[in-house]
């Protein structure tokens, strides 16, 4: 195949990643009750494009399903058929089928297996049988599935224009002669009696070509004040050579196919049908067309009498014209991402070019130039526009993902013999594209486990009195910065005790542990945890929750857990808008500038460490702020940064006279709301800085989510808070707080 | 083709396989493609076309605006009034033909369509 093709066949399979969801979406909207038309021709048109495509290609397995799943959905389109639960069922389970049949044909599935296909056309005959029953027979025909439908491949890259098409050849060697009448109608569909007259000698052998004999007989034509513009007068003979590579009469018939309805037309063999008549009075011979492609209106028209044809179509372009305009608005284009990826880098190094010329401006001692200030505050303005502006771009409405999870919740009930229905809620949330590329995987095996282990079977749940049919809500919405997905179901919510045991049984925690709740339920995303019992087809696979907090985070996410036994479980993924830039607090610490991110930030305080620092036995320290404990984390120590003369920011160095009796603290907390408290030696800016993976360059540092650079063009860190957090909070021995909390109490 | 300013031609489908297909068929018979997604978007690029384009070919099924509103539309421009329009479609029972036609369609072809045939098709409503 030509790279061309190649090219369209990768805009075919873009284009099955667009429809699919169409369809699905589509069929989620279908019910007895509602079957908009708008709706189903977009769902018809859906199964119909994939397989307009895939006939293009050969793609003989996808194009026979579509085809008959294209049918089935044409007596829904027809009326013939309602949809009802069990055809809304079958055309899911065919959309399914379908869009495994795109994976085969892309390479990037298994090969569908021959008996799921045949149930599935099975189930969609029996639709398309069904309302050939019910219909008129003659509409029945119609709708029927035809036999032997076969896709025509079209290998496009052999074709070779200049090579004419073979000829039948033909047995007759008397001339054909071709007569016929345009009407008037020929002409108003944009034909003309020249395209057919030259249509019949492209018939001809070249050498035969000039052997085409063409009369106008004219004796139809009326006097002029008689003559009606709308109609044809002039009548043409044609008298074509034939011999053993001449036109049949089937090949003329094929050129007159479009004009059959619309012409007086008679093919006869050997002799002229207009003998008796007068000496014909125009001799046409037809040439290769002219330069001037203006088509030669045949019947009349004077110049005079054509303005009066004119005005019979004026008055609606106006109208048109208008709702053309109305429907401007939602023209795009399509770019490739590689750009939009190239140009998000750019506008990063624009961010960090803008920084560095602020910070240039600065390190001279400051300027007093207000006229500078202004413009460079337009400067700020307009890059931070520009990068919010390219992140639109790459945002996506989180929809295609949510809707690929309701087959995922489709299949996984199935299997497991429970009856889930999956509630989406913000599904026009929008986020960059290579989150949404990268959470797929993350949300089928939560959903997956969900269904699994989260949903009771049918019984259970009526027993302890909750519909038999499980819910599972699945949401996304903005909040600070960050893009919260919470994934909540009705089912048991997690059973600690038994998730402790299996951690105990499994070496993951000590056997003398104090664990809360929390901690507990945390143990699933450790790695090797699994709780059940026997391996399921539906979460089992061997890929525990630890990949999936291990994918999340990999995105600069987090995933937390909240569970009510009996009532459910809530699983709340948050994640950053976008893994280019973010809003970063620039702070000092032992002569290192680090970047914590702002969204992180709570306050920035200040503590007496006589009064407000408690030294626990276990050697790890909490301050108390507002009453409220909060580990304390010596930040210098925690990144294990060189240490300065002068230094005061360890805890070897508290308690020395003077205003050391102070420590600066910057209060941050994570999505679950667990605070720490970080000393730093103070706050330089607030800023916009550039997202560099460390992981990529460098290796994975613990408490360091990524890199930057600064307007000065240092490097700087940008701490991963919450491992902070949660290493701080582990330290703390939890009893020994809660005795510094009663005693502040 | 040679020697010969190129024959421009409108090609209207939802479906981007499918124009994709259109171009390449043409575009190696030596035509001049331009595209529209939809009935709407053929209207608009071909009052815009500079040079106009001498022959359309439009898909049947489309949103928006399908290809039965997108040949009335047409024709009801003065300057496109007697421009050729082609159908390509797979659904061509005699009923569509029908309508087509009283619409003001000059042909069709079939979908999957043949290069040959299209250009055949082209050819024979552009010479």
């Amino acid at each position: 195949m030509s790279d061309v093709m190649d090219d369209i066949l990768k805009i075919f399979f873009e284009e099955c990643d667009e429809l699919l969801p169409e369809l699905e979406r589509g069929l989620g909207e279908l019910s007895a009750d509602v079957s908009d038309p708008e709706t189903i021709n977009a769902i018809f048109r859906a199964v119909h494009s994939v397989k307009g495509g895939a006939a293009s290609f050969g793609l003989e397995r996808l194009v026979r399903f579509a085809h008959v799943y294209e049918s089935a959905l044409d007596c829904l389109r027809s009326g013939q058929v309602k949809p009802d639960q069990t055809i809304i069922k079958t055309f899911f389970m065919a959309m399914d089928v379908l869009s495994d049949l795109v994976a085969e044909a892309k390479q990037t599935g298994d090969a569908v297996a021959d008996d799921r296909i045949d149930d599935n056309l099975g189930k969609l005959e029996e639709i398309i049988g069904t309302s050939k029953d019910e219909a008129a027979p003659a509409q029945a025909e119609e709708s029927a599935v035809p036999e032997g439908f076969v896709p025509v491949t079209v290998d496009l890259g052999a074709f070779d224009f200049d090579e004419p098409a073979e000829e039948e050849a033909a047995t007759a060697a008397e001339p054909l002669i071709v007569t016929f009448r345009p009407h008037a109608d020929l002409y108003s569909r944009g034909d003309d009696a020249r395209n057919l007259l030259l249509g019949l000698k492209a018939l001809l052998p070249e050498d035969q070509a000039q052997n085409m004999e063409v009369t106008c007989h004219r004796q139809t034509l009326p006097p002029l004040a008689d003559a009606s513009v709308d109609e044809g007068y002039l009548q043409w003979v044609v008298r074509l050579p034939t011999g053993a590579t001449g036109p049949t009469e089937a090949d003329i018939q094929a050129v007159f196919d479009w004009v059959s309805d619309v012409c007086d037309l008679t093919i006869t063999q050997g002799e002229a049908p207009f003998e008796d008549d007068t000496q014909p009075e125009v001799e046409a011979a037809i040439e290769e067309p002219e330069p001037e492609p203006e088509p030669e209106r045949e019947a009349e028209p004077l110049p005079q009498q054509q303005a009066a044809v004119a005005p019979t179509a004026t008055s609606v372009p106006a109208a048109s014209t208008k709702q053309t305009r109305k429907q401007e608005q939602h023209a795009s284009i399509r770019v490739d991402t590689g750009r939009i990826g190239m140009l998000m880098d750019m506008v990063g190094e624009m961010v960090i070019g803008q920084a560095s010329l602020e910070s240039a401006l600065f390190q001279q001692g400051g300027t007093q130039d207000q006229e500078l200030l202004k413009r460079l505050a337009v400067l700020k303005t307009l890059t931070r526009d520009i990068q919010e502006a390219v992140m639109a771009i790459r945002a996506q409405p989180v929809r295609h993902v949510f809707q690929r999870m309701q087959r995922v919740v489709r299949e996984a009930s199935g299997l497991a013999g429970k009856d889930v229905r999956l509630i989406l809620e913000g599904e026009e949330t929008e986020i960059d594209r290579t989150l949404i590329e990268n959470l797929t995987d993350p949300l089928t095996h939560m959903l997956r486990n969900a269904i699994d282990h989260g949903i009771e079977n049918p019984a259970a749940r009526q027993e302890a009195g909750k519909p038999a049919q499980g819910t599972i809500r699945l949401s996304a919405r903005h909040r600070s910065g960050r893009i919260l997905i919470e994934i909540q179901d009705d089912g048991g919510g997690i059973n600690s005790q038994r998730v402790l045991q299996t951690a105990i049984k499994r070496g993951i925690v000590s056997p003398d542990a104090v664990l809360d709740e929390n901690e507990i339920n945390e143990l699933i995303f450790a790695p090797g945890f699994s709780t059940a019992e026997a391996v399921s087809d539906l979460s089992g696979r061997g890929v525990g929750m630890d990949v999936v907090r291990q994918a999340i985070q990999n995105l600069g996410g987090r995933v937390t857990i909240k569970s009510r036994p009996g009532k459910g479980t809530l699983f709340t993924l948050s994640l950053p808008l976008t893994l280019a830039v973010l809003d970063g607090m620039l702070i000092e610490c032992r002569g290192s500038v680090v970047v914590v991110p702002v969204s992180s930030v709570v306050e920035l305080v200040t503590v007496n460490v006589k009064e407000d620092v408690y030294h626990l036995p276990d050697g790890s320290h909490v301050v108390s702020i507002r009453s409220r404990c909060i580990p304390l984390i010596y930040l210098g120590d925690e990144l294990t940064l060189p240490r300065e003369m002068n230094d005061m920011t360890g805890p070897n160095h508290m308690g020395r006279a003077g205003e050391e009796d102070q420590l600066m603290v910057l209060v941050v907390e994570n999505e679950a709301g667990a605070r720490a408290a970080l000393v730093v030696d103070g706050v330089r800016d607030q800023a916009q800085v550039v997202i560099k993976s460390i992981e990529k360059n460098y290796r994975p540092i613990k408490g360091v989510s990524a890199a930057t650079i600064l307007g000065d063009g240092s490097v700087s860190l940008i701490l991963d808070v919450s491992t902070l957090i949660v290493s701080a909070t582990k330290r703390v021995d939890t009893r020994a707080l809660e005795q510094v909390a009663a005693r502040i109490a | 083709m040679a020697g010969k300013q190129a024959v421009r031609v409108l090609t209207v489908d939802d479906s981007r396989t499918m124009l994709g297909m259109l171009r390449k068929a043409l575009g190696d018979a030596g035509y001049d493609v331009i595209q529209g997604s939809d009935g709407v978007e053929g209207l608009e690029v071909l009052q815009q076309a500079d040079p106009a384009p001498q022959a359309i070919i439009t898909d049947i099924n489309m949103p928006r605006m399908d290809g039965f509103q997108f040949i009335e539309a047409v024709r009801a421009l003065e300057a496109f009034a007697h421009i050729p329009i082609i159908c390509l479609t797979t659904e061509i029972d005699e009923e569509k033909k029908k309508r087509a036609r009283s619409l003001g369609a000059t042909g069709w072809i079939a979908k999957p369509f043949n290069a040959e045939k299209l250009v055949w098709a082209i050819q024979r409503v552009t010479a």
